[in-house]
């Protein structure tokens, strides 16, 4: 086992902290907690990933993984019944989080108000959901604390005291944020009721916080605050320096309130560490940060969660305590490093499967972490939800739809589909982009085009789609992409121009000096045009659009990247040089220049600022497999071997089919340190990387047997591993249904809900036909006629569609049979007991019959595959749910049994329905010439 | 007899009173903090203020979730 250097660690989440920010607070002795701690541990940048919205990172923080892992890919998720959308939730995170896995170690962990954690885990400490501080604009005396708010159970009244509700707060509040509010007209400007909700969430989080802390014992302790986040969205543009076009009323009222916010923070930062001792490692993070300088941008682009154009791409991590150093800067650091970091910090081994390292850097001992391959296949309770709570909601849409074509469950409303729709399209355009950012263009090429394709409209998917054909290097496919978005945002301008005329007309206004441009221009095009032609080696045409561009927006640092790289590709090394330290003047955060900077100094054979440069790019992007390449080459061309192996070493576990780094091992191996095994590896691997044209396809996957490339430290780096593994063919269709009687022997047969249920196509209807032959009540209401499909009817009872948002008419299937499809018996009312007879059918012919019918219906087929690892999922999910359900008596029945050997089945109908049943007359009813889907043996 | 005036220690041990109207460094306090003020509170007779106004249906300047501002923007 890895020696353990931390007793105790406390995890601190500030959403959107920036050192940018911070930084001046600490220096003018406003932020003083925090002054002492970095002066008393370390701190560095966190890069963020990309897409930077805070559910995604703040769980990739929480998890060491990446989210096509994790499978949290936005704000908001179709509700399980696709009725609507609902808010991310704890369930929807398909892998364990970092207190899972120490709770399975034996820790004792809290967790508080981290994003997303509604409802709350059952951990073997207290977890306070991100529900807990939320008001939502509800009045202080209708503010409820919704149920899963809090675990364990006893600690619902205290905490729910402790919320603080915004109407609560008074003058003594708000003034330190805004001395002249007493000048404000509420009527007209409700900036101060902002300010009043977000300290009074922040409050509730840190009552939640302080008061765990001092009562319950603990090992490991997250707690999450959103309030920086949110001080920053509507009061940064207000930070100082003045800016202009802004109302300077407004400007003079609010020009505190960001700066109030991180004051508050580090006041909150004092009393927890007062709490936590001085025996606890702690750590503070965010998952990126927020521009509050002149890089902050002027408008927001007009798209959904548009004001991460806010965010900066460097969040702040800092650490202190036991086992860390004092008074150092660290490198490097991405948010996947922090899972990671705390798992070696409490001596536990780390997860191939996870994407970041440990912050070796960090510590005072040198440690050699445990690598195991993966902790989601660690059995032992760990405080996760079971697996019959965790969804992934984006698959069990797809099965949803299906249901709906089939006539199963009835459609959400027009809006409620809108919004389902739209979600499911924001989170394919998300999970892109991690995919491209992951290197991986063979995932992310055929979702974007999938959605470039059914939404021409959005530009955004156009440009993501040009982007990764310009990096497979299929620029012909790039040039058409750009075009086409060109021509579309032209397009849009028009129309918008137009629109603004017409409503200035109509409102009577003088409309002469308003134009519809005939070529609607504008900077970001000119760089786009620029950036395509750099694709397209025109390096020339480039600089002719990217000066276009440069009277407008002289202080764009992406044009000014655009322009030296077009100087780097005409082999003018001065004038690149010139223009990416013009990009640094004015971002000297700029990873993209000071990597550019790198391969200019290369080529100008400067190898000793080369590396310079490109420990600075890789010190603020880690994840940047092309900068880690041009470092080995600058370090190799001075001679530095071994630290050029570790580069190209970490370029390819960046970037597997980075052809040129394995040449460049192989080199290395075969010249320089005679290592025959490994260069015979990198060739091996050369061969499986496919030609260009062929990169649509799986991306090239190192092989098993490769010893995993070290970090100078000497630790290895575990790659990316896979997606959240599906069912093995042998676990598909074999879920078993286990049969149950009711807990309890008093129960009035004459109240009792007999349901025949199955998934849609396993012989539900022939089952209903049967019950009624044999005497049986039937709850139908024939509003589903017989056709091609179920030439005997359906036998259905049209409210049942809707179970899921009106069961009040349960009442009404009392002492009947009524057919209710598998995947809405748990919405069934715990208030009456069932009897249900569960068909089972082999899924492959489930599947069939469901294609066979949707073709009838003429409805657009869905991939099977897909949907028999959805239904699969489903059923073990509900046999888990039913298993669990005393008011529930379970008969399952197979329906080749049925079709076989009607008259056993009859008999076991009657024991199970306990009440007269004609089993003769119940046996006419099986009709064989209706197996028609019988799978073909 | 008068009745003494609850109080709380600042870090650099300056002693301050309670007050009913409550104060940042309260909240910042933590559990202890909050529950002290509104203890305070009580004692002094007092309701929650309604200096700060609830936004109206209009939520022209509100600033509801800051993150999904602009979903519906397309």
């Amino acid at each position: 086992m890895t020696k353990r250097l931390a007793k105790k660690v406390l995890l601190i989440g500030w959403d959107a902290a920036d050192w940018k920010a911070i930084q001046p607070l600490m220096d003018e002795g406003k932020m003083p907690t925090l002054k002492q701690f970095v002066e008393t541990g370390v701190m560095g940048n966190l890069a963020t990933l990309d897409p930077p919205l805070s559910p995604i990172m703040w769980t990739s923080i929480s998890t060491g993984k990446t989210a096509d892992k994790h499978r949290v890919l936005g704000f908001t998720q179709p509700r399980p019944d696709g009725k609507g959308i609902q808010p991310v939730m704890s369930t929807s995170r398909q892998v364990k989080a970092v207190w899972n896995i120490l709770m399975q170690n034996g820790f004792k962990t809290h967790v508080i108000g981290w994003w997303p954690s509604h409802p709350a885990e059952p951990l073997n400490g207290v977890c306070v959901s991100d529900f807990y501080h939320k008001t939502h604009n509800m009045p202080l005396d209708q503010w409820q604390m919704a149920p899963g708010t809090v675990h364990p159970e006893r600690l619902i009244d205290t905490l729910a005291e402790l919320r603080v509700h915004p109407q609560e707060l008074t003058a003594n509040h708000i003034l330190p944020f805004v001395p002249d509010a007493a000048k404000i007209d509420q009527e007209q400007d409700q900036r101060l009721w902002s300010i009043a909700k977000i300290t009074a969430e922040c409050s509730s989080i840190h009552a939640a916080a302080t008061w765990i802390m001092e009562h319950e014992p603990w090992d490991f302790m997250a707690v999450y605050y959103d309030s920086i986040d949110h001080y920053c969205h509507g009061f940064m543009k207000f930070h100082p320096p003045y800016r202009e076009g802004l109302p300077r009323h407004l400007y003079d009222l609010y020009n505190g309130v960001v700066e109030g916010g991180y004051r508050l923070h580090d006041m909150m930062l004092s009393r927890l560490l007062q709490l936590a001792g001085d025996d606890t490692t702690v750590i503070i993070c965010s998952d990126h940060g927020f521009h509050p300088d002149h890089l902050r941008p002027l408008h927001l682009p007009r798209e959904p969660a548009g004001p991460a154009a806010e965010h900066s791409p460097y969040g702040m991590v800092a650490l202190c305590g036991p086992g860390i150093k004092r008074d150092e800067l660290i490198f490097g650091s991405t948010l996947l490093d922090l899972t990671p970091t705390i798992l070696t910090l409490f001596g536990i081994p780390i997860a191939r499967d996870m994407d970041g390292k440990p912050l070796l850097q960090a510590f005072t001992e040198q440690v050699k972490p445990e690598i195991i391959d993966s902790w989601e296949t660690v059995a032992g309770d760990c405080g996760q939800w079971p697996a019959d709570k965790i969804g992934d909601p984006w698959t069990h849409q797809e099965a949803l739809d299906q249901l709906v074509a089939l006539g199963y469950i009835e459609p959400p409303g027009q809006d409620a589909q809108k919004a389902v729709e739209r979600t499911i399209r924001e989170s394919k355009f998300y999970l892109a982009r991690v995919y491209l950012q992951k290197n991986d263009y063979a995932n992310a090429l055929p979702l974007l085009e999938e959605l470039y394709a059914n939404y021409p409209d959005q530009t955004r998917f156009g440009l993501r789609l040009a982007q990764c054909y310009k990096v497979l290097e299929l620029i012909p496919e790039a040039r058409r992409v750009t075009d086409a978005v060109i021509a579309t945002w032209k397009q849009q301008r028009i129309e918008e121009i137009q629109k603004k005329i017409a409503q200035a007309q109509a409102a009577g206004k003088d409309t002469s000096e308003m134009k519809v441009p005939e070529d609607p221009r504008s900077p970001q095009l000119e760089l786009l045009q620029g950036n395509l032609c750099l694709a397209e080696e025109k390096a020339e045409e480039a600089l002719i659009y990217f000066q276009r561009a440069q009277p407008a927006t002289p202080r764009l640092p992406d044009l000014h990247l655009g322009i030296a790289q077009a100087y780097f590709k005409l082999k003018r090394w001065q004038d690149a040089e010139a223009a990416y330290f013009q990009a640094l003047d004015i971002d000297p955060d700029s990873a993209a220049a000071h990597h550019g900077l790198a391969q200019v100094y290369l080529r100008m054979r400067h190898f000793k600022e080369a590396t310079e440069a490109a420990v600075t790019a890789v010190g603020l992007l880690f994840h940047n497999p092309s900068a880690h390449y041009h470092l080995g080459e600058a370090l190799f061309r001075l001679g530095r071997f071994a630290e050029a192996e570790q580069s190209w070493l970490r370029a390819v576990a960046q970037a597997p089919g980075m052809k040129r780094a394995h040449e460049k091992l192989i080199y290395l191996y075969q010249y320089h340190l005679n290592d025959p095994v490994k260069m015979f590896t990198h060739q091996q691997i050369i061969g499986r990387i496919q030609s260009v044209p062929s990169r649509r396809q799986a991306p090239p996957t190192p092989p098993s047997q490769e010893a995993p490339p070290s970090t100078p430290q000497g630790v290895e780096v575990p790659p990316g591993g896979g997606s959240t593994p599906l069912l093995t063919k042998e676990e598909l269709g074999v879920v078993h249904i286990t049969a149950k009687t009711f807990k309890a022997t008093n129960i009035e047969v004459a109240k009792i809900i007999t349901v025949v249920s199955g998934l849609p196509r396993s012989g539900t209807s022939m089952m209903m036909q049967l019950l009624q032959a044999g005497g049986l009540n039937l709850l139908t209401d024939e509003q589903r006629a017989a056709d091609e499909s179920n030439p005997k009817g359906y036998l259905e009872y049209a409210k049942v569609k809707n179970l899921s948002q009106d069961n009040t008419w349960l009442g009404e299937a009392q002492g009947k049979v009524v057919k209710i499809i598998a995947q809405l018996l748990p919405y069934l009312s715990p208030n009456y007991h069932y009897r249900i007879i569960f068909l089972q059918r082999d899924l492959e012919e489930v599947l069939q019959s469901q294609q066979t019918m949707l073709k009838q219906l003429n409805t657009k087929k869905r991939n099977p595959a897909q949907l028999r690892q959805i239904y699969t999922q489903q059923l073990i999910r509900l046999a888990t749910w039913l298993a669990q359900q005393d008011h529930i008596a379970l008969l399952p029945l197979d329906h080749h049994a049925v079709l076989e050997q009607p008259l056993e089945i009859a008999q076991q109908l009657h024991t199970f329905l306990a009440c007269p049943f004609d089993m003769q007359s119940a046996i006419t009813v099986v009709d064989q010439q209706l197996y028609r889907a019988r799978k073909l043996l | 007899m008068t009745k003494q005036k609850p109080t709380f220690q600042t870090e650099d041990g300056t002693t301050l009173e309670i007050p009913p109207e409550g104060m940042l460094g309260l909240l910042a306090l933590g559990a202890v903090g909050i529950k002290a003020w509104r203890d305070q509170r009580q004692q002094a007779g007092m309701e929650s203020h309604w200096e700060i106004k609830p936004p109206k249906e209009d939520k022209t300047n509100a600033i509801e979730d800051f993150h999904t501002q602009g979903i519906n923007n397309d």
